[in-house]
């Protein structure tokens, strides 16, 4: 239980990742491997129509700026702004008949993680971060098995009622890497602090025994493992190859020319650091070849995708670097045989209005798209469609729990397990199957 | 009606033919003019009407002659317009004048406030105790003008007494020993941080571990429940309740909502605080009491309040019923509704965000029906306001506002869950296990671990009238409060030793606990790169490292990111201990003992073993300098799982 060892330094046995991880995931069959998750979550709500859902048929005031391109997939067309990503529409799905009930980004943000509404009830509902990092992960490893990079959403970021086991591990700033890994002194120091922290706490635990003593304890020893280990190596982006990181983001002249005004290079996303999307993207990728079942990496700090105004340059520019993000993403994960055991969500908490008005389009959830992308998906197809003006949904309209649930089944996890968290008193199924569930089968 | 005016003035001419001859001119001719100029004249019960009585009955009474003109009664009618339109004037300057004067009262306090909090923190720990017992006089002062506590420190350890008797009887019936009672340093630190949420400071602490008098827990109790300090901690939990966490402006709405809280829980009864918590009006910078209502906001609201109510206040989870009727209790879905039909005046279906600007307002036209405007929330049925229980509102209340008749049924002496529900909740937060679990599930299906104890504090709890500073100060002055929490060899297991009450249960610092502590061992959190500067930094703090709900007070929620923040972060440690060593390590030449030593007390409000001054000496003397090596020292006590718990 509490000896020395559990506290002292260890090095985890030599795992490098470009080195043997990274021969030994290229060698193994891809269907044994377990499935990986990457949420791409933009905050804010992205306009539908003028990404994943164009609609050149519809009156000037609705279509907007934006043409639409052919993708590589003959029939499916996105918006002009996505070109990388459009030559690799075979590989994904474009869910354009998500139709929901929250028009409040919190509320809504909630929704989407969760899969269930906020309500007031006793129940703390885990984000579906958790839920596969309960369901998938391994659970003695050094790197936690949910890990979110970027500011993201915190009151939805939550492992709710499956404890502080499933809590995710923030990276605010890829660039910067992950915070508070490194001791604040030398780590000679941090070990000696360590070792009499150790002697002090084996007093305290032989006189006071409690369950809360030994999680305390078991969470430090979790923390100072990760510290200590190799894997943490994935945290760090400088050992990725120039040209890898290049991947990831724009060229420089791509955004450029839309920078007439001097405001535009304020208008991409505002807290974020141009750019730190598609190494938020890179990182993911490195966690995912670590072992990490689920990433979720967030774009759209500040005001993001929430276009009430300015909506053409900011949509332009959002785009552009998250197409760079996606495109970078998916290429690299394919290059190293791991695009068919990691799903991509690409999803916001609803659309925007099918109406511009001032310039701006506003919140709009009875109609809007996702894209799911790679986990071994019958890629190249559209689901669900919507009218002229993309208002409402005509065919196939996709409600939360059919997304959650489609999005379980695609990485393996049974959407009807129930949990039985302690004092709630009924058992709560990981999707929320009150109202009929339906799974897009012609996906999986 | 014409008939009733006429009657009225026919009785009031025939009553003045007893005193003086009528004259012969027509008053019919005018009164028909009267009500020709004031149609509302006629209508019996208007204002008017009422005025003009009053008129005739004053100039009956001063002005007799005044019928001897033939026109008196468009005469009278003409000052009763008068009179009306001067009242309203007069009310009408009235209510700007209270508006200001409650605007800049409130701005002043908010003044006082942000300057206190910027005094505080800029104070040393006990210049800040200083502060504190000056604001707690001023409290205590304030609360002489309002409510008077009825039962005092004799019926508090009366109380105690009983509750001793029957835990001690139910221990000695399942053969399990009480654990003695905790030491001195364990109940400093455990009292400070139940009734004031954080550790204390270091010369409280010195201070009672060498008070040598025999009452000296019963005086410290009573000090700290005077402090207005006490009244803030309660805010603090209230406020996480009670405040949804997705709110926006969240830190500024949450500080405003806690100081009014504050307030309350200083100087008021629970029944005032919770009726002013349901039955509020107006927006919340006006009455921040109503942040609980408007975090209700959308129509859905109503089903969300009526299950927040019928938890917080009223210990009982009626929100399966929303939908069905309950499977192991007896809650139906009628009764679910019912009481949902109390919050319906509240709401705001053409426009959700209205509420922010015209604030909580209640409208007696909106029912139930409403709801279904907005999208029909699940499991809906249209009900009139029903009491839980059976009794429907009578419709003779069309006077009060659902909510107020709500608030006052909740709060009688003779309803079953108020005041049960709050003595569970007072019990489970200072013993960290409850009488009756889930906390807030007080139904059949939970039978009660200590029926009798239950009744007891529930009987009391009322007969004070609804004291919770009582009702906390018989439990912690109780042996059952006050044993230790360490495992005993022998005897029963420890675990059943803790549900039986014969030895503390091992609690966990909460966030705020773990912030304000830290603060008072410290000083002020330092702002480090990496954590969200935007928020305020108790409130970002808060978030990150707590939880929202009823989390159990025993269980320990925090994993990797919150330990590697802990440790590396330097927020309140290692840099951040910086002054707290500087002020511990003068003058230099102090032995190094006293040092470590007072660290301790600092830290874990004790002094250290032999052991531990045998293991951290020669650790600080073997550092590079001895402030470093003391940093380092205090940076090991905050990170012991001693620290984070609250045994």
């Amino acid at each position: 239980m509490f000896n020395r060892r559990t506290f002292l330094t260890t090095t985890a046995a030599g795992l490098s990742l470009n080195g043997w991880l990274g021969r030994l995931a290229a060698a193994a069959p891809e269907s044994k491997r377990p499935k990986s998750c990457i949420l791409l979550w933009m905050a804010g709500g992205p306009s539908h129509i003028d990404t994943f859902d164009p609609k050149p048929e519809a009156p000037a005031d609705v279509r907007g700026e934006f043409a639409a391109i052919e993708t590589s997939v003959a029939g499916i067309r996105i918006s002009e702004h996505f070109p990388r990503f459009a030559k690799l529409m075979q590989h994904a799905a474009i869910l354009r008949g998500m139709s929901t009930q929250e028009s409040d980004h919190k509320l809504a943000t909630y929704h989407l993680h969760t899969g269930y509404q906020n309500r007031a009830g006793a129940v703390a509902f885990p984000c579906l971060g958790a839920i596969v990092a309960k369901e998938l992960g391994k659970q003695d490893v050094a790197l936690p098995n949910f890990i979110t990079i970027g500011r993201g959403p915190q009151e939805a970021l939550t492992s709710g009622f499956l404890g502080p086991d499933q809590q995710p591990l923030t990276v605010n700033d890829p660039v910067r890497g992950l915070d508070f890994i490194e001791p604040e002194g030398d780590p000679q120091r941090f070990a000696r602090e360590i070792e009499l922290l150790h002697g002090f706490d084996e007093a305290f635990h032989s006189r006071y025994q409690s369950s809360a003593g030994e999680t305390h304890h078991t969470s430090i020893t979790r923390a100072v493992r990760l510290m200590n280990s190799q894997q943490k190596e994935a945290f760090d982006l400088s050992r990725e190859p120039a040209n890898i990181r290049e991947m990831y983001v724009p060229p420089s002249s791509a955004t450029a020319p839309a920078a007439a005004s001097g405001k535009m290079t304020k208008m991409v996303s505002s807290g974020e650091r141009a750019g730190s999307f598609g190494q938020g993207c890179l990182m993911a990728r490195r966690l995912v070849e670590a072992g990490v079942p689920f990433v979720e990496v967030v774009m759209g700090d500040g005001v993001g995708w929430d276009t009430h105004r300015d909506n053409f340059p900011r949509v332009r520019a959002l785009s552009l670097e998250c197409d760079a993000a996606m495109a970078g993403l998916v290429t690299d994960l394919k290059s190293r045989g791991l695009l068919d055991s990691t799903l991509i969500v690409w999803m916001g908490e609803f659309g925007r209005t099918p109406q511009c008005t001032g310039g701006g389009r506003n919140h709009w959830s009875r109609a809007w798209s996702t894209v799911l992308i790679g986990g071994g998906i019958k890629g190249g197809q559209v689901v669900g469609r919507t009218d002229r003006d993309g208002a409402t949904v005509v065919d196939r309209p996709i409600s939360v729990p059919d997304f959650l649930g489609t999005v379980c089944t695609i990485l393996g996890v049974d959407y009807k397990k129930k949990n039985h968290p302690p004092g709630v008193g009924r058992p709560i199924p990981i999707v929320d199957t009150s109202k009929e569930v339906n799974v897009l089968t012609e996906l999986i | 009606m014409k008939l009733v005016l006429s009657v009225l003035l026919l009785t009031v001419v025939a009553a003045m033919a007893h005193a003086a001859p009528v004259p012969a001119q027509n008053p019919e001719r005018w009164e028909a003019a009267a009500i020709l100029k004031y149609p509302a004249l006629r209508e019996q019960g208007s204002p008017l009407n009422k005025q003009f009585l009053a008129v005739v009955a004053a100039k009956r009474q001063s002005e007799p002659a005044f019928f001897n003109q033939p026109d008196w009664p468009l005469r009278a009618a003409d000052l009763a317009v008068e009179e009306i339109k001067n009242a309203e004037a007069v009310a009408k300057e009235k209510a700007m004048a209270d508006e200001q004067a409650a605007k800049a009262k409130g701005e002043a306090e908010a003044k006082k406030v942000k300057a206190g909090i910027a005094t505080k923190q800029a104070s040393t720990p006990d210049q800040r105790g200083e502060m504190d017992r000056k604001d707690a006089k001023q409290e205590s002062d304030r609360s002489k003008t309002g409510w008077i506590a009825k039962f005092g420190a004799g019926e508090a350890v009366e109380l105690a007494g009983l509750i001793d008797q029957q835990i001690e009887a139910r221990l000695s019936k399942e053969g399990v020993r009480a654990a003695a009672l905790a030491d001195d340093a364990e109940f400093v630190r455990r009292i400070y941080l139940d009734l004031h949420g954080e550790v204390p400071p270091l010369e409280q602490v010195k201070r009672f571990l060498a008070d040598p008098r025999p009452d000296k827990r019963a005086r410290l109790i009573d000090s700290l429940l005077a402090d207005a300090r006490y009244g803030q901690y309660l805010a603090d939990i209230w406020q996480g309740y009670l405040m949804s966490p997705l709110a926006d402006d969240p830190t500024r709405r949450a500080e405003r909502f806690r100081d009014w809280l504050a307030g309350q829980f200083n100087t008021r009864p629970w029944n005032e605080i919770a009726t002013e918590l349901i039955a509020g009006t107006g927006t919340m910078e006006d009455n921040p009491a109503v942040t609980y209502l408007i975090e209700g906001r959308l129509p859905r609201a109503v089903p969300d309040l009526t299950d927040l109510t019928s938890r917080y206040f009223l210990g009982i989870r009626l929100n399966c019923a929303q939908c069905h009727d309950h499977p192991f209790v007896k809650w139906k879905q009628e009764e679910f509704w019912g009481m949902a039909a109390f919050f319906t005046q509240i709401q705001t279906p053409k426009r959700a965000k209205q509420v922010y600007e015209k604030g909580v307002i209640d409208d007696p036209k909106l029912t139930l029906a409403n709801l279904k405007d907005a999208g029909v929330p699940d499991g809906f049925i249209q009900s009139a306001p029903t009491f839980l229980g059976g009794k429907a509102l009578s419709p003779g209340s069309g006077t009060i506002t659902h909510r107020a008749a709500l608030a006052e049924w909740m709060t009688t002496p003779e309803n079953r869950w108020f005041a049960r529900a709050a003595a569970n909740r007072t019990w489970w937060r200072l013993m960290g296990r409850a009488i009756v679990r889930p906390v807030d599930d007080m139904s059949e299906a939970n039978a009660p671990s200590h029926p009798q104890v239950l009744e007891l504090l529930t009987r009391k709890f009322v007969e004070s009238g609804f004291d919770l500073k009582f009702l906390t100060r018989a439990i912690v002055l109780s042996r059952a409060y006050q044993r230790t929490s360490q495992t005993s060899q022998g005897g029963a297991s420890p675990d059943q030793q803790a549900e039986l009450f014969g030895r503390m249960s091992i609690k966990v610092l909460s966030a705020g606990q773990l912030y304000d502590s830290l603060e008072t061992i410290s000083g002020p959190a330092a702002r480090v790169t990496g954590i969200d500067a935007r928020e305020g930094a108790r409130w970002e703090f808060t978030q990150f490292f707590g939880d929202n709900g009823d989390p159990e007070p025993t269980a320990y929620r925090r994993g990797i990111p919150h330990l590697l923040r802990q440790m590396n972060s330097g927020q309140f440690t290692g840099s951040g201990f910086d002054g707290l060593v500087a002020r511990l390590n003068s003058p230099a030449s102090r032995p190094l003992e006293e040092t470590v030593s007072d660290l301790f007390l600092t830290i874990l409000s004790r002094p250290p073993t032999g052991n531990e001054v045998r293991m951290a000496k020669p650790y600080v003397n073997q550092s590079g300098s001895a402030a470093g090596g003391l940093r380092e020292l205090a940076w090991v006590l905050v990170m012991t799982s001693e620290f984070s718990l609250n045994h």
